[in-house]
Order: structure tokens, then sequence, then C-alpha cells
């Protein structure tokens, strides 16, 4: 005999995480997609694919694209000419600098990628440590910085980017500076949440028992935040950086979009491009916007997905309930009533 | 930000320590704007680079720019406490006409999109929460993750391709026509405000010439508000949908759709209204954006026209007037939300 039971939900997705009692794997991701089901699932491992594909696009963009992403010729010297429409030499059509759009996307690609690697990481790195010291130890420079991080909070983030932007670049146009110089710019505006994050996780865990205990065994600062309270606080970072990261690839293109971050000569980005197109639309040329922004779509939605999904089996209170399957025990015939 | 400690859990004392909260927020955002700003270096020099070395040094003198750092920022600090956001460099346009003259035309599209958004974004939520993990919602929810990573400025081409290009039935850009922009620009008061204006006009044409324009970058800013309501009206009313007093309401019999719009719904915009007063950030962000797609004059064009300039007096009197009109946003919705839910004052 078997009967559906709602009222076992979540159980499954506890023990897959708490990783007591059952299983558990080492593999990241393998847990959440366990924890998954049905429509949450498929977002996720859309959102993996999409993830994936641009990837791929990314490390193999020397193989894939055509040309060069300011090359304006092919290889034996043949001109492609402005704003051609999509033919079989230039798959995308040509853009009004000449250049195919093709291959600029798919090199926008590679510059989206290490930008957002770069800034996040950048971000964790000095956000993360930050909230751990600052909530462990409070007092004055705790409430400066919570208060600084709540006014950049409530600021536009993009304009943040820009100013910063350009006190970064003032003349530097290399393709590493370039990037190197987007990312810090975008890294603005998320090592605050991520100090917030990890701060408020730090302030609640150092008044826990076992925080307490260590404290009591005379363990020195640097070892309870290390040792004790870094491992429990750091969980939800990697929920954050996925959304973040998503986030940051708009910040990017935004600020392509307005003339900052990349230079055009360094490489090809797709907000950049975007900006270019607006005046090709009002003559009905849409192929040097349309798949720019495609991109753009593409990649922030597969990044989402991916965060949304795992934000969503992360936190309790969104989290889908799993009905398993149970098998009861054959009753005893004559159990009486 | 409804954090804030107060002994008391008084209207009064929650409002008077939230604003004084919004005093070392917009003083953080200027002095932060100020110094990075003139880590470029001196913004005459970056302005009027051209000119002969004698001449920038005497435009220096003259708007006080080889006075030490600090006496500027303090000077500077003094005006922003009375209001005043300095003269753009270039053009001499002071920065509180440009607040005057184009923050009415962000202050149309941004009222219009969040309209917009309102209407769609906050009925989509309910119906996505109400039939959660079936087909609707599964939609929705695609729908919200699409409206959330499509940039303004790529929704405003697509929606200038279709609708001007292709259909012709809507104009690409600006606010108005140009004659009727000049027309209706005279009236008397000029409130700047090019729907009021041309309602004063008078002239039906003009009226729906204002309306025409205004359309399109309504839409694709206010898609993108549209998205983030959808998420917070869903996200708080499934959360709702769980609480006790729900259940409590379906034990009795209530049918699920009057649970949903008598008993659950309105508890749960009550968060929604809280977050939404973070957003003002992200509606302004895809201002600027929107602006700039569809060349609407508001104050995030003129931004983006001073940077172009590398005019960067202006460039910090206009984002130091946006830091004040945050805080002072977000300090008002802190203060509807507090009229609301009691809660929000502890």
């Amino acid at each position: 005999m078997s009967v559906n039971l709602p009222e076992l939900e979540g159980t499954e997705t506890a023990l897959a995480l708490s990783g007591g009692g059952r299983k558990h794997s080492r593999i990241p991701g393998v847990d959440a997609m366990r924890a998954t089901a049905g429509f949450q699932r498929g977002m996720l491992v859309a959102g993996v694919v999409i993830v994936l594909f641009f990837a791929v696009l990314a490390l193999f963009a020397p193989w894939i694209a055509p040309y060069g992403f300011d090359d304006d010729r092919t290889a034996d010297g043949k001109v492609f000419g402005r704003l051609i429409a999509p033919s079989s030499q230039n798959w995308f059509g040509t853009t009004a600098g000449g250049e195919d759009v093709f291959s600029r996307v798919v090199w926008g690609a590679q510059t989206a990628l290490e930008v957002i690697l770069l800034a996040v990481s950048i971000s964790i790195v000095v956000g993360v440590p930050l909230g751990l010291v600052s909530g462990y130890l409070g007092g004055w420079l705790d409430r400066m910085l919570v208060l600084v991080t709540d006014a950049l909070f409530a600021f536009p983030s993009l304009l943040l980017a820009i100013i910063v932007n350009i006190a970064i670049v003032g003349g530097t146009s290399s393709q590493v500076g370039g990037i190197l110089a987007a990312a810090i710019s975008i890294t603005v505006v998320y090592v605050p949440q991520y100090f917030r994050v990890v701060r408020n996780a730090t302030v609640a865990a150092r008044e826990e028992p076992y925080v307490e205990a260590a404290r009591a065994l005379g363990a020195p600062k640097y070892v309870v935040m290390l040792r004790y309270i870094f491992g429990n606080v750091v969980q939800t970072v990697p929920v954050i950086a996925t959304l973040n990261a998503g986030d940051a690839i708009l910040t990017l293109a935004g600020l392509g979009f307005l003339g900052y971050g990349i230079e055009p000569s360094a490489g090809a980005e797709w907000g950049h491009d975007l900006s270019r197109a607006v005046s090709d639309t009002a003559a009905g040329i849409w192929w040097t916007g349309l798949y720019p922004g495609i991109a753009i779509v593409l990649i922030v939605v597969g990044v989402t997905l991916v965060g949304e999904s795992l934000n969503d089996v992360l936190n309790p209170l969104l989290r889908t309930a799993k009905v398993s399957q149970v098998v009861l025990p054959e009753r005893a015939a004559e159990q009486p009533e | 930000m409804a954090t804030t400690k107060t002994s008391s859990g008084s209207l009064r004392s929650y409002l008077i320590t939230r604003l004084l909260l919004v005093i070392p927020m917009v003083w953080i955002l200027v002095t932060l704007v100020f110094f990075v700003l003139r880590v470029v270096g001196n913004p005459i020099k970056s302005a009027f680079g051209q000119l002969p070395p004698e001449e920038i040094a005497r435009r220096e003198h003259a708007a006080g720019l080889d006075r030490p750092l600090i006496t500027q920022y303090w000077s500077y600090l003094k005006n922003v406490a009375h209001l005043d956001f300095g003269v753009a460099l270039t053009d001499h346009t002071p920065i509180s006409e440009i607040l005057r003259v184009n923050g009415a035309a962000t202050l149309e599209l941004t009222f219009w999109a969040v309209v917009f958004a309102l209407a769609v974004g906050v009925p989509l939520g309910r119906i996505a929460a109400r039939h959660r993990d079936r087909f609707p919602d599964v939609g929705l929810r695609l729908f919200g993750v699409l409206a959330y990573a499509i940039p303004v400025f790529f929704l405003g081409l697509l929606l200038k391709l279709l609708f001007s290009v292709q259909l012709g039935w809507l104009p690409v850009s600006g606010r108005a026509s140009p004659e009727v922009e000049v027309a209706i620009n005279e009236v008397t008061p000029n409130t700047h405000l090019y729907l009021i204006n041309s309602i004063l006009y008078g002239d039906n044409e003009y009226i729906w010439d204002v309306i025409k324009h205004t359309i399109l970058p309504a839409v694709a800013l206010g898609l993108l508000v549209a998205g983030i309501f959808l998420r917070l009206v869903r996200v708080n009313l499934l959360q709702t949908l769980r609480s006790d007093y729900v259940e409590a309401a379906r034990a009795r019999g209530i049918r699920e759709r009057r649970v949903v719009r008598k008993h659950a719904f309105k508890n749960a915009l009550i968060p929604v209204i809280t977050v939404m007063g973070l957003q003002i950030a992200a509606l302004l962000g895809g201002a600027v954006l929107t602006e700039e797609t569809f060349e609407w004059q508001g104050i995030g064009y003129k931004l983006v026209y001073y940077l172009g300039r590398q005019d960067y007096i202006a460039v910090q009197g206009i984002v130091t007037a946006i830091a004040v009109i945050v805080a002072l946003i977000s300090f008002l919705i802190d203060v509807i939300a507090a009229v609301i839910d009691p809660r929000v004052r502890y």
C-alpha cells in the first residue's frame, strides 16, 4: 500500500543539506540538485545549461569566433562593409564600424566572464573578512561600516560604478587594465552585500554557546573567528554570489552602454555594442542590437535561474514540498479498529 | 533600515530617529563622491584640457579650486546643507535649474513607470502565489526572471524597433514633437511636466502627442520594476498564506479565493511597501539608462551629457542631488510603512 504524505515535505531536503544521517555528496551542487523537484529542478538544470553554454563560448572564443572582435575584414583582406545584413559570411551581419556582429557577441562572452569572475571574487575576498571582523568585534568601527554600507545600498549602483570607474581609469586603456578597472568599479556595488550578510550572521553567531565555549577555553579572537564562526556564516555566500553575478553582468552592460567600462579597442562588450546600435534602430537596422542584447538576456536568465533555485532550496520558507511515495508495511489482517 | 532601535515603540520617536539617519547617509555619499571624483584630478583641467595652462590656472582660481582640498570640501558641504549643488563648469547652468527643469522630466517618467509596474506587477504576483507551482506561477516566474534580466536599454531598443520603426505607431524618442515642445513650454505656470503643460495649453492633439511619447519609455522602465514587484508580492503572499491565521481561515471552510482576497493579500502587501522603498535606487538607476535610450531629457540624460564632457563639477552636483532625493524618498516610504504597520517602529 502506498500513500502520499505531504506532511513529510522538506524532510528529504533537510537530510540532504544537513549532511547528517544520509550520505551526502562531495561534488558541489549535487546535494542541491537532489533537494529540488519538478519545476525547481527544471529551472536549476536550464540555468546550469545556459551558464555552461556561455562558459564554453568564452573559453573557446578564439576558435568559435570566425574573426577578431575588431576585425573589419577577413583574414585574406576582404573588407566586410558597414551595416551589412546577416549573410553566410557574417552570420549576424556587421556593425556601423564594419565589424562582424557574431564575432563580437562571442568575444563579448569572454569579456563578461572575465569581468564577472574578477568582480565577484574581489567582492567576496574584501566583503567576507570585513563582515566577519566587524561583526565579531563590534564597536564604533562596526557601526560606521554599517552606516556606510546602508548609504551605498540606497544609492543607484550604476552611478556608483561610473564614479569609481572614472576615478580608476584616468586614461588607461590596455585590455587587462580595462577589465580590471571594470571589475573593481562593479566590486564597489557588491562588497556591501557580502559585508552585511556575513556581519549579521556573525553578530548572531557570536552569542551562540559553541562560540562562548571556545572563548571560555581561551581561544584567541582570530581563532574564534576563523575556526568557529567562519564556517557557519559563509553558507549563504554562494547563493548571493550567484545572484550577484547576474546583476554584475547587467551593471557591466549598463556601464558599457553609457560609455564606461571596457574600452572599445580593448575588447568586445555587449553593452557598448548596444549603445552603438541605438542610432541604427531608427533606420530599421536590427541586427547590430538584437544579438548582443539576446546574449545579455540569456546569460543573466541562466545565472538568475541557478541563483533562484539555490535560494529556494536553502530558504526553508520557499522550499517546495517534495511529495514522497511512502510504502507502509502491510497491516496485520486481524488488527483491531 | 527598519532596524533602528528606540527605547519606546512610539511612532514619533521612530520618525525622529529615522530622520536623523538621513543626515549621515547623505553626508557619507556626498563625501564619497567629492573625494572619489577629485582623485581624477582638477575638474577644470578635465573639462577644459585644451586651454593654455595660464587660462586653466585663472579659471581654477576664479572657481576657488586652487584652495586646499579640505577647505573646498567644507564649503561644498555647507552649500549642500543649503541645497545649493553648484553650477556646471562647461555651460554655467546651475544644478538647481537642472533639477527643476530636467527633474520634472524624470519625475514624469518614473511616475508612469511606477504606475505601470504597480498595475502589472502586483496583480501578477498575486496570481502567481495563488497558483503556486502550477502553470500560471511557472509562466509568471519566468516572466519575472526575464523582466529582471532584460536591460532597459535593450528592451527600449526592441520596443522602438517594433512600435516605432515597424508599425510606426509611436515616436522613436524625445518627450514631445519639436513644435509641440516649443508651444507647451510657453504656458504659465510652466510646470515642465509636459502632460500637465499640454493640458494647460488645451490642445487635444498636443496632449495625445505627449502621451504617445511617454508610452515606450514608461513601459521599458516600468517592466523592470514590475518584475521586482511581482517577485516581492509573490514571495510575501506565499509566506502569509502559510501563517496560522490563514490556515485557521481555511479550517473554517472559507474558500481559497476568499482567503487570498480577504485575509492574506493586504497583510502580504505590508512588507512589500518597505522593500519598495529600497527599489528607489533601482528605479533611478534604470531611469538614467531609459532616458539615454529614448533621449528623454531628464536628470539622468543630463548626467550622462556632463559625464561625456568631463564636467565633474556638474556630475558631482547632480549625483549629490540624487543622493539627497533618494534619502528623502526612502525616508518617506519608511514613514508610510511605519504608519501602516506598527511592527516596523521597533
